[in-house]
């Protein structure tokens, strides 16, 4: 029993590196050579909050949720 | 004894109906202040317009004494976005903060304080407000990723803004925005071994 343990409990830590060495492989993997200018019309995407049911505003927990047809705005910048 | 039977029954009838009125009386009431604020902040964003009286009405959410924490986190943040929409990012970022200060789990309020920072030019601290976000597992995450590849962009991270819009192409292969920026990069990979 304590064998099977050890081993899923080795299975899991190699997974669990494998998977925190993903992101920094495919950086150091990646060269990004260009990037063309950005149009000006690219704008960042803002998410109103709707206003929770009574319930849930009592415990202040679920991150408010985002309607779908939201489009990107345009920000001024300072 | 019939007549004040059938007394009876008028009377108790009478109160059913006027009890029923009274009940239709509260449905017509309508939206409530925060669902007008709310209303607001996303006509705004749709149309990059606030009108006339949706700061006022927002300001009264906020300033509402007897609200729950949850319903003022979520009143600040949409006042924050007719700031934002308005170009006045030290207002949105205020009141982001507000937000974030009532309701440290609110994930939008990470996100859109993260757009108002990155219209002020302060990439570093936007990037964090996104990554924040994303930790929080907010809504519309292929928005939150969107945003950070411009944050990092901006920032001069070539690299980690192709992944992110990579990213958000991966998570929403509908919206075509990604994808569009995607198609700016000249990438190519370090020969294995």
């Amino acid at each position: 029993m304590r064998l099977v343990l050890s081993a899923a409990l080795a299975v899991l830590l190699v997974s669990g590196a494998a998977f925190a060495g993903e992101d920094d492989e495919i950086l150091s993997d990646l060269v990004v050579v260009t990037a063309a200018p950005r149009p000006a019309d690219v704008k960042m995407v803002v998410q109103p909050a709707k206003t929770a049911p009574a319930e849930k505003q009592a415990k202040a927990e679920t991150p408010a949720p985002v309607q779908d047809d939201q489009k990107p705005i345009k920000t001024a910048s300072k | 004894m019939f007549k004040i039977g059938m007394l009876s029954a008028v009377a108790i009838a009478g109160l059913v109906a006027f009890g029923a009125s009274a009940q239709e009386s509260v449905t017509v009431l309508g939206p409530s202040l925060f669902e007008e604020c709310s209303s607001a902040a996303a006509q705004a964003q749709r149309t990059g317009h606030v009108g006339v009286n949706d700061v006022e009405t927002c300001n009264a959410a906020v300033g509402r004494s007897w609200s729950t924490v949850g319903e003022t986190a979520v009143a600040f943040v949409n006042r924050g976005t007719l700031h934002l929409v308005r170009g006045e990012n030290d207002k949105a970022v205020k009141d982001f903060s507000q937000a974030i200060k009532a309701d440290p789990t609110l994930a939008s309020a990470y996100n859109d304080r993260g757009v108002a920072l990155s219209a002020q030019h302060r990439q570093a601290e936007a990037i964090s407000d996104f990554s924040q976000a994303l930790t929080l597992k907010a809504g519309n995450a292929d928005q939150v990723y969107f945003n950070r590849a411009m944050a990092y962009e901006d920032s001069g991270d070539l690299k980690r803004a192709y992944l992110d819009y990579r990213k958000a192409a991966e998570l929403n292969p509908g919206w075509e925005q990604p994808a569009r920026q995607l198609a700016r990069f000249n990438v190519s990979h370090t020969p294995a071994g």
